[in-house]
């Protein structure tokens, strides 16, 4: 039953009483008086009924009447007859009604037994309104708890008996509709869904998931999928995914392997989100899965695509480089052809050099990236020595506060970020007394890498635009010819992909400062997975 | 009298081939080319060169193959080999100094200069 109940007096107005039936969508109100006694009921079928022209078309004009205001005068005029009356007018002031310790079965044989009762008022002793009881709540009652058999305490009372196998068999068969009607929803989409328990025992599968995985309903209920067909990913992935699903209770969003009945792999997309019960705890997984093999295939496709001619570019490139040397170093060269050689050989340069950046940023998005631990310490102080190497007149430093700077990346890639920073550093620093410091903390647990130069800051109305591609300033075409303007997007797309966080500071007389945030250990572990 | 010293260029790539072969012999190396894996380790064997210039992407025996079965020779055991090659790829350059290879040098970022230096330096130039 329902406990907290709306009443209405026998003096409130019929408006006022239609009006909370129909925003309530309540059948049925109960008239109470000052002291909460049961005194009449008064429901749709009473407004129906009466003899008035309260029938329903009249009490939705009225209804729309009291939201809109009235404007004809046809229907004011019939407003003022019905507003007149009150509900003790049309009520039934003879109510059936329940105690709050009537059974089921009791309940049941009120409803059976007077087709045309619904709600019926809860009452205590003085007749005091306690509760109400509907139709829907019954039958609400038994969707409930569908397992719950409910027998009558005697078999003589067979009128109830009866009634109660209507009721059962109503809600089952409103139940098994619903389920009916999901499951031929469920079925009929391109998604493969699949429902398990919280130890992963496969309860449910649709018809795409048969199709996806190739094993029938009958060979995965009951079995765990990594019995059928997971297991191809790392240790560290599905520690994780059960990690995020069984202890944080959150969905989980994943690209995995799986391994067909036929032994050929193919890739999902999976969302697996975790259904709570009332307690929290959880009651089962549901796990949606678009197959991707397609798209994956069409990635993997592009990447060695580009791989290829990327290598096969490469090598003419070095021929023509290596050709173009030895014009250079011919002593008969004239003035004239001298420069055009040297043109070449730059034009070549660049080229060679774009090659290089494709390559890279073709690998950057690759999720299968080899990862290792490595000391960023270190592989920082190589990096800032090969600059060193190729910047004789700029003078660098290298401090790093504390130890353990141990993270877990695809280490060249890593090092591209770090190389391309310090050598954009020097490549741009003071003309006559070039400077470049690089240091390495920690803050908040997470590495700090930042590479300061005295060069001339980045020009306001370029600092939007430097981490965009092929965006190249005045500046550094007047400090370089060939440039492919692609260095700080790889930098960005690598940082990005790892989950790094890069900003700079630049400004006027300060010189430029670049910053790298690598989040920390326990984040970097978890990427590793 | 001087005797040049011998480089075996390994390169299945003519015009590579023509400008390695041409800056050798301007610096005063002797030079002999293989143009494929197997050819080149007959060659070699048979010539007992005092370095090795390889490639590794070439039809038939790779660049690391041919290594591997050079390797496997007594004489090919002692040899110097510098990896001349296109393909920066972590893997294949660890694997190739497991091999043996002293040098992985990858093609564009060396200038003809920088790599006979580099030879040079490793096996001097004239005896």
């Amino acid at each position: 039953m329902t406990k907290k109940v709306i009443t209405v007096s026998p003096e409130t107005s019929l408006f006022d009483a239609a009006n909370i039936l129909y925003k309530n969508r309540f059948s049925g109100l109960p008239v109470v008086d000052e002291s909460q006694i049961l005194v009449g009921l008064i429901t749709e079928y009473d407004l129906i009924n009466a003899n008035s022209a309260t029938h329903i078309p009249t009490l939705q004009r009225i209804l729309k009447y009291l939201g809109v205001g009235v404007k004809k005068s046809g229907g004011a005029k019939e407003l003022e007859t019905l507003s007149t009356l009150k509900v003790r007018d049309i009520m039934n002031p003879e109510p059936l009604f329940l105690r709050p310790d009537a059974t089921v079965n009791e309940t049941i044989m009120a409803f059976t037994e007077h087709s045309a009762v619904n709600p019926v008022p809860i009452v205590d002793q003085r007749r005091k309104v306690v509760g109400i009881i509907s139709r829907s709540d019954l039958v609400k009652f038994f969707i409930d708890f569908p397992h719950k058999k409910i027998q009558p305490v005697s078999t003589k009372t067979t009128p109830a008996k009866a009634a109660l196998d209507i009721l059962v068999e109503k809600s089952s068969t409103l139940l098994e509709s619903r389920i009916s009607f999901l499951q031929s929803a469920i079925a009929a989409t391109a998604q493969g869904i699949l429902i398990t328990t919280p130890d992963a025992e496969i309860i449910f599968a649709n018809d795409a998931w048969e199709k996806i995985s190739g094993y029938s309903k009958e060979e995965m209920i009951g079995k765990n999928p990594g019995q059928l067909w997971g297991g191809q990913m790392p240790k560290e992935f599905y520690q994780e995914m059960w990690r995020i699903i069984k202890e944080e209770k959150k969905p989980f969003v994943g690209e995995v392997k799986n391994r067909r009945k036929d032994g050929t792999e193919y890739w999902q997309e999976m969302y697996i989100s975790p259904i709570l019960d009332e307690k929290g705890e959880i009651k089962f997984f549901i796990s949606i899965e678009p197959e991707i093999t397609t798209r994956k295939e069409r990635e993997k496709f592009r990447e060695e695509f580009i791989s290829i001619i990327g290598h096969q570019l490469r090598n003419p490139l070095a021929s023509i480089r290596w050709m173009v040397e030895l014009l250079a170093g011919s002593a008969a060269l004239a003035p004239g052809d001298r420069e055009t050689v040297n043109e070449i050989y730059k034009q070549n340069k660049g080229l060679a050099d774009l090659v290089d950046d494709i390559l890279i940023l073709s690998r950057v998005s690759n999720k299968n990236l080899k990862k290792e631990q490595f000391d960023l310490k270190s592989a920082v102080a190589g990096v800032i020595k090969e600059v060193q190497a190729s910047n004789s007149g700029v003078q660098f430093s290298f401090e790093a506060k504390g130890e353990n700077f141990y993270l877990i990346a695809n280490k060249p890639m890593a090092l591209q970020v770090f190389s391309n920073l310090v050598y954009n550093a020097a490549e741009y620093s003071d003309k006559t007394a070039g400077k470049v410091e690089v240091k390495l903390e920690k803050k908040d647990g997470n590495f700090i890498f930042s590479c300061h130069n005295n060069g001339p800051e980045i020009k306001e109305e370029d600092k939007p635009k430097i981490f965009s591609k092929f965006f190249r300033s005045d500046e550094a075409k007047a400090r370089k010819e060939t440039g492919t303007g692609l260095g700080l997007f790889i930098i960005k797309t690598i940082c990005d992909n790892f989950g790094w966080e890069i900003w700079f500071e630049s400004e006027v007389d300060k010189g430029t400062t670049f910053y790298v945030k690598i989040p920390k250990a326990e984040d970097n572990k978890s990427q590793a997975a | 009298m001087k005797q040049k010293k011998l480089i075996l260029v390994v390169e299945d790539e003519p015009a590579l081939l023509w400008a390695l072969s041409d800056k050798l012999g301007a610096e005063g190396f002797e030079v002999i080319q293989g143009t494929s894996g197997k050819q080149a380790l007959d060659l070699a064997i048979e010539k007992k060169p005092d370095l090795i210039l390889l490639d590794i992407m070439m039809p038939h025996v790779s660049g690391l193959e041919f290594l591997k079965q050079l390797k496997e020779d007594d004489w090919g055991k002692t040899v110097p080999v510098f990896m001349l090659t296109s393909f920066d790829d972590a893997d294949i350059q660890q694997e190739a100094k497991d091999y043996g290879a002293e040098e992985y040098l990858i093609k564009k970022d060396w200038s003809l200069d920088q790599i006979i230096e580099k030879i040079k330096n490793r096996i001097g130039g004239d005896v």
